[in-house]
């Protein structure tokens, strides 16, 4: 047998080269945000569309359990849904004549608070965390629908993340209760400000977030109050509700309290989210 | 070498990265148990690692941590790193695979599993003062190497029956061109 020219290179160096270039890789994201670049594209065309068909049979899995249903339950259920139609409905004219007061007087004071008017897009969750040490997830839509980096993801009335990396068709989302995630926030009541941040720890116990750094010398805040965003966060619209304080207690300098607060979002069941499309405008 | 098999083997390897891929962020993240998912690529590289071994082991190992760098949105590198250190790691125990029996494959994705969880827990967690690591051991680690190896009684099949298929294909074409 003739033996060939072949280059091969020993393994141990092989590993060292991929060692430092992972290590080049680390700096050069840290320095410059540099998460993929052209090779982002490549994963878009490649994974977002299998990802997408994955999740869509998954839906239809479960869909068609819930299909299931008996036509008894069907009806009982449509009864139930009517009685809480009538209820609502008497509810939302309540509140649409409130809210015309609120307009006037608004407009008395000259103050125009648009914080409910913020224009969203909808979006599909297809592909959840890497690991069960973060909690983000891939959402199906990306810079071709006017998505950016540091956009904020709500779902139904509560904070839900903010968007970190952006792809062609499809983004990254950081939910609030990662590990990582810290979040300048106020009680709605008081408007004191507090920091909120997620706990790997906390939420695997009892599904809550941690809660610090909270001035209330009058104690006025109490268990249930509702905790929103800040309007000095420097990424996060003011105004979004992130939960419901849950427990409190003064820290050892007396200055300042800290508890755990319940996010509204239910994470582990998040299907469809909704993508502000505005980001915070900030003085740089 | 001929350049037919060799962007066979290459195009071979790719698919059986993706599919595994898409197997860990698209379908096993969806069956947690008590929020814990399985640990789907650290069974491939680790797998790909002690059958294998050398360059293709680490190669595997870079290109699946960089997909998952790509989906997670922060610290690009991390995944690659560790999963890098995964299939050197399983390369150098090579000499100690014989094909049928089981119990190393599933005590190497254990202890890779394992390498794995406290990497990624001093990397990022013990950097930002988590201290409590008696915590995470019994609360992440620990129920993610059991899942995980349960989940790679099914898992190893394919891998090893690819590998299998690889070494033949690799030796007929060997054959054919002496």
């Amino acid at each position: 047998m003739r033996q060939k020219e072949k280059i091969i290179i020993p393994t141990r160096i092989l590993f060292l080269v991929l060692l430092m270039i992972c290590f080049m890789l680390l700096a050069f994201s840290y320095v410059t945000g540099f998460s993929g670049g052209p090779v982002q594209v490549v994963a878009n065309y490649v994974f977002v569309p299998m990802q997408k068909g994955l999740d869509y049979l998954g839906n239809n899995i479960t869909e068609s359990r819930t299909d299931a249903m008996t036509k008894e339950e069907l009806i009982s259920e449509n009864e139930q849904l009517r009685v809480q139609v009538d209820e609502l409905t008497t509810q939302l004219t309540n509140m649409q004549l409130q809210q015309e007061e609120l307009k006037r007087l608004q407009e008395l004071f000259q103050l125009s608070s648009d914080y409910t008017q913020y224009k969203t897009t909808g979006a599909h969750v297809i592909a959840k965390g890497t690991s069960n040490w973060f909690n983000n997830f891939t959402i199906d839509k990306g810079s071709n629908d006017g998505i950016t980096v540091n956009m904020n993801v709500i779902s139904g009335s509560g904070l839900v993340g903010i968007i970190t990396e952006v792809g062609p068709s499809y983004s990254i989302v950081r939910s609030v209760i990662d590990d990582n995630t810290n979040v300048s926030s106020m009680i709605l009541s008081t408007l004191d400000n507090c920091i909120v941040s997620g706990d790997l720890e906390l939420m695997n116990d009892s599904n809550m977030i941690e809660l610090t750094d909270l001035e209330d010398p009058d104690n006025e805040v109490d268990v249930g109050t509702a905790v929103v965003t800040s309007n000095i966060s420097s990424k996060f619209l003011p105004g979004i509700l992130i939960g419901y304080v849950s427990e409190l207690s003064p820290d050892s300098n007396n200055l300042t309290k800290s508890g755990k607060i319940t996010p509204v979002v239910d994470f582990k069941h998040l299907q469809e989210v909704l993508v502000i499309l505005q980001t915070k405008e900030t003085v740089d | 070498m001929e350049l037919k098999p060799f962007a066979k083997k290459v195009f071979s390897y790719v698919l059986l990265v993706i599919v595994y891929f898409l197997l860990h962020t698209s379908v096993f993240s969806k069956f947690t148990l008590g929020g814990i998912a399985p640990n789907i690529l650290v069974i491939l590289v680790s797998t790909i690692g002690f059958m294998r071994g050398g360059n293709y082991a680490l190669y595997i190992g870079m290109a699946s941590g960089l997909l998952l760098d790509m989906f997670s949105g922060s610290y690009f590198g991390m995944y690659a790193f560790i999963y890098l250190i995964i299939a050197f790691f399983n390369g150098m125990l090579r000499q100690w695979f014989f094909g049928d029996d089981m119990k190393l494959p599933l005590l190497l994705i254990g202890f890779s599993d394992l390498l794995y969880g406290m990497m990624v827990y001093g990397c990022i967690y013990l950097l930002r003062g988590r201290y409590d690591i008696g915590y995470y051991f019994m609360h992440v680690i620990i129920p993610e190497i059991i899942y995980t190896v349960l989940v790679s009684l099914v898992l190893y099949f394919p891998i090893y029956y690819f590998e299998y298929w690889m070494n033949k294909t690799e030796k007929r074409s060997e054959r054919k061109f002496v």
